[in-house]
Formats: structure tokens, sequence, C-alpha cells
């Protein structure tokens, strides 16, 4: 999977760093580790959907990536999410593989960004 | 479980959610805006955290991994039904949103978070409830109904007349109108009308008009077609569409946004619904029943209320008395509430004790039927059975009702109103006591009122009947 640099208009850097100064310097570091966290977890459970076309996991990890994707202004993983969780609550969909591939490639440049600010917090004085 | 760091006082916010990263940025938020909070990851912790400390509000998000968001809020409104609950929810779940606005929940925020309309939901959570309204919607809608959940109560004098005027107007088309204060029962009196009409066979379709947000109300009433709007992902009929052939009831007609009354106004005069983003007219055959618990015609004359439709509707009134106008109903709803909740929780009440019937008559009920269901509910489920005691009623009995407490009830009764010359060579702290029991007289018992007239804040006037019924007791 792609961890390429992520463009900007995939995430809202500035709403990224708003929520890690709501979070303030004592709270920015658990923040983003459990970001990083949540997103891995979401991305190794869409792997295991990839193989088993699972639509009430789908709709489940959907529903998290929305959340989180939207909090943090990860603007594409959103939109991506969003269109996964659409389709996952109607009965009877089409299980929507190439939506879900453009999806993981999505979450996993959402994770390195995360990290790179996750190893910025780490090295702070 | 976790707690905000530095509790000092007891927490009035529970938050459950089962992200890690979402509950701390929600925690963060709240704790710097200054509120305390409680934290539960589960619907399991949720609970537990509920049944032990009954907070004000409660922010719930709809995806728990151990139970429905919407069942775990239903059972946390049954045990505590002025709990105010915002559901949070994801964007493609904004029927789910719906459907947890007809169950009760304050508020719904859709993810993504926003930190301004989050605080401003918790912030208008945490107003306090004016005494004698009730702090929970009721549900917007309910599903079709063939007949009265609980038999329509009441055999006062009062009520032998709404019984007789819904038997005379239940074989009518007419529009019949509805008012009354809040838990009077207006419902069950559509119910009514509904089941001895020649329609009982029909649906009965109630939608609170207050109780969904105005953009969604159109939808709710007319239906939508598909991708008429974001979340529209399905055709769905509206209220009055599923209603043909039977009733529409329209509570809380009051509150429906002016652009929808132009467009109920419309529906009236042609008996056909247009579903939000079709262009099909449907024609339905509805009876409409409306209630509020406003004073209609006041609305009109504020401008909230289109005349037109309000002669259109206001064809024939029903006003459903209070309870404390009731006689002994109240006693008839409680025991009668006590039988069926003791079979629906497998609990065994004998009925209710003589100082709890007395009290009962007593209590002015500003929350009406609805509050005595709650009270009795409350009992049921967290007592075991026998005879209903005083004790086992909810300890915040008076205080969230804004009635007198329990123990400064008998000192109130038989109050009158003080004469001049009969205070005149009193101690003025015993003239203070006499004209304030006078005052509490004369507004029903009721506390907030009372110390409203008093310019005290109500706070004060419960230390001093708390002082007095200390002494009288001694």
């Amino acid at each position: 999977m792609s961890g390429a640099t992520i463009r900007s208009q995939d995430f809202d850097e500035k709403r990224f760093a708003g929520l890690l100064e709501l979070a303030g310097p004592d709270t920015a570091l658990e923040l983003v580790e459990r970001l990083e966290d949540d997103l891995r977890a979401v991305e190794a459970a869409l792997s295991v959907v990839a193989r088993t076309a699972d639509m009430p996991t789908l709709q489940a990890q959907s529903h998290v990536l929305l959340g989180v994707a939207g909090t943090i202004g990860a603007n594409r993983l959103f939109e991506l999410a969003k269109g996964l969780n659409d389709v996952a609550h109607v009965a009877g969909s089409p299980f929507p593989g190439a939506m879900l591939v453009k999806t993981e490639v999505a979450l996993a440049r959402v994770i390195a960004r995360i990290h790179a600010a996750r190893t910025q917090l780490t090295r702070a004085p | 479980m976790k707690q905000g760091p530095g509790r000092s006082k007891p927490t009035s916010i529970l938050l459950i959610e089962d992200i890690p990263s979402l509950q701390l940025i929600y925690r963060t938020v709240l704790q710097g805006a200054g509120h305390e909070i409680r934290v539960a990851s589960t619907a399991a912790e949720g609970m537990a955290a509920f049944a032990e400390t009954p907070p004000q509000v409660v922010l719930l998000d709809l995806g728990l991994p151990d139970k429905d968001g919407l069942d775990l809020m239903r059972d946390m409104l049954t045990l505590r039904p002025q709990t105010r609950v915002i559901v949070i929810t994801a964007n493609g779940s904004i029927n789910r949103a719906v459907e947890a606005m007809r169950a009760g929940a304050h508020e719904f925020l859709v993810k993504p978070f926003d930190e301004g309309r989050f605080l401003g939901a918790v912030d208008h959570a945490l107003i306090p409830v004016p005494p004698g309204k009730p702090a929970t919607r009721e549900p917007a809608t309910r599903l079709p109904t063939a007949a009265p959940v609980r038999p329509f109560l009441g055999s006062s004098e009062a009520m032998q007349r709404i019984h007789a005027k819904i038997t005379s107007v239940a074989s009518s088309m007419a529009t019949v109108f509805i008012t009354g204060e809040s838990g009077t029962g207006k419902e069950l009196c559509a119910l009514a009308v509904h089941g001895s009409s020649a329609r009982a066979k029909g649906p009965f379709i109630a939608l609170n008009c207050g109780a969904i947000p105005h953009d969604l109300l159109e939808s709710e009433v007319f239906g939508h077609v598909k991708g008429s709007f974001t979340g529209a992902i399905s055709d769905r009929p509206g209220a009055a569409t599923a209603a043909d052939g039977g009733t529409l009831f329209l509570d809380e007609v009051c509150e429906m946004a002016p652009t929808l009354q132009t467009k109920l106004l419309r529906f009236l005069q042609t008996s056909t619904v247009l579903p939000v983003g079709s262009n099909k007219p449907q024609k339905v055959n509805v009876r409409i029943i409306c209630a509020t618990n406003r004073d209609p015609l006041d609305a009109v004359r504020r401008g909230q209320f289109r005349e037109d439709l309000y002669y259109r509707l206001f064809v024939i009134p029903i006003h459903m008395p209070p309870l404390r106008d009731r006689g002994d109903d109240v006693i008839e709803i409680a025991e009668s509430a006590l039988d069926q909740f003791s079979k629906e929780e497998g609990r065994h009440f004998h009925g209710l004790s003589r100082e709890v019937t007395e009290l009962f008559r007593h209590l002015p009920w500003p929350g009406n039927v609805r509050q005595v269901l709650n009270v009795i509910r409350n009992v049921v489920v967290l007592n075991e059975g026998g005879m209903v005691m005083q004790s086992m009623l909810p300890g915040d009995l008076a205080a969230e009702a804004g009635l007198v407490p329990m123990h400064v009830a008998p000192i109130l009764r038989g109050t009158a109103a003080p004469e001049i010359d009969g205070l005149l060579g009193l101690p003025l702290s015993e003239v203070e006591r006499i004209i304030v029991m006078a005052t509490l007289a004369r507004h029903g018992g009721s506390v907030p009122k009372a110390a409203r007239v008093l310019e005290l804040s109500p706070s004060t006037l419960y230390r001093k009947l708390e002082g007095w019924a200390k002494a009288t007791a001694s």
C-alpha cells in the first residue's frame, strides 16, 4: 500500500493543527497516538473485509473512518468512507471492491501523515 | 472507565464513545469548556456509569461495539426519562438520527466533529427545564397503532365530559384540535377519537412536529424520493401517506416551521401529498387530529402560526384538563400503571400505601399523567415489590417536579391566606414563615413559582422549608 506524501486538497493541515492546538501540549502526543492506533485498526479490519466481503464489518469500520477522518481534516478519506458507509447501509448492495481499494490507499497516506506528526511530537523536548 | 482529572463535584455529563481518539477529543473539548465528565467506551460501561450516578446529559455514539446505541438510549430513558441524550452519528446514518429523535433523543450531532456545534448542543442540553415541562422530547413519530397503548383512564367529572365529546366527534371526519398541558394525555385522546371512529382499522400515525429538525420535517410528513437530499438513499413515504385510510396525529403543531405550515394547508385543501424531490402528487384519505400544549390563538396573534391554517384545523376543540383538576384520577392512573409495569418488569406490587395515596392526591403534578407514570415506573424498576411506600418514591421527586419537599408537605396543607390583623404581634420570623407558606399554597406547592413571587432563589426557599420542617418535627 502506498504511503506517498498526502496532497494538500486531501488533508486539511490547518484543521489538523487546530486539533493539536486544542489538545494542548500535554495531550497532543496522546491524541496522535490514539489516532494512529485507531486508523491502523481500521486498516487491518478493511484488509480482512477485502477478502471476506463482510458488509456488516464494512459498515462498522467505515463508520469509524467517517468519524475520525472528518474530525482530523482527512477530506478525501472522509468522502471515500462516506461512500462506503452509504453502500454498506443499503441491503443487497454489491460489494464496493474498487471503492475499498481507493479507501485503503487514502487511509495509508493519512496514517503516514499522522505517524509523521507522532514522530515529531515524540522528538519534541 | 476513565474520569476527568481533579473531579471534585458530581459529574453531570456522561460520554459514551468507543473510538479512543474521538473519545479523547470530545473529552478535551468538554473539559476545556469547564465541564466535568465521565467517559465510557462500551454500552455496558455506559449503563453502569448511568445507574451509579445519573448524569444530566448523555453524549451517545450510536455505533457501539456491544449494543445498539438506540437500545441503550431507550434503557436509559426508561430508567430516568428526564435525562437529555445527545446522539452522535456518522453522516451516512442520518435515518438513524431521525429514528433517535423519534425515540426521545434531545438532539443529534452528525459527524464529523465540529467544536462549536458540539459545545452548543451540550450547553443547550444543560439548560434547566422549567417546572412542569418534560425534560426529554416525546418521540417524534410512532408506528401505526391499532388501539391505545394504555386505556384512557379517568372517571372524574372532567374526564366524563371528555369521553362524551370523543364519542360525539368520532363518527365525523372533522378535524379535532386537542389542547392541554404537557402530559395530560393529548395523544391518548387522539387515539381514542381514532379508535372510536369508522377508521379504527386503519393506521394511526403520530408525528411530533416539535421533535424533528425543521429541515427534516417536510420529509417526515410528505416523504421523499431517492437522491432528493444527502442521506435520501431510497424512496421513503411520509407520515401523511402512511396514514392513508386512517388518522394523522400532528402533535405540537404550533412548533411547525412557517414554510411547512403553507404546505400543510395545501395538503388539507387538496388531500394530496408531494414527496420531497417528486413532481407526482399522490391523493390520500386522511383524518387530521392535531394537538399543542400552547394557546394556539396566542401563537396566531404572535405571528407564529398561520391564521388560515388555525381556522382550518380548529374545527372541534377538546381541552384536556390538568391532572390536578381531575380529583382521584391520579390514584386510578397510578394503580393501573403499577399493575401494568409490575407485569412488564416481573415484580409483585400490592398497591399504594395510604401515605402515598394521600401524598399523590396533594401533589400538583406539573408533569401531569406522564409524571405519574414516570414515578411509578421508577418505583417498579428500582424495588422488588410489596406495598408502595413513601420511601420507595424517587428521592428527587419533589425537587425535579418543582414541588414542596415531602417532609414539608404536611406543614403546608391547610395553609390559608393570612389576614394582616392576624400577623400583628407575631415575631418577624413567624410572619415570614406564614407569608412563605401562603405563597406556596397559592401557587399549588410549586417552589420555583413561589420563589419567583417572593424574589428568592428556589434553593434559598428549599433551605427555609427544610429548616421549618425540622423545627416542626422536633
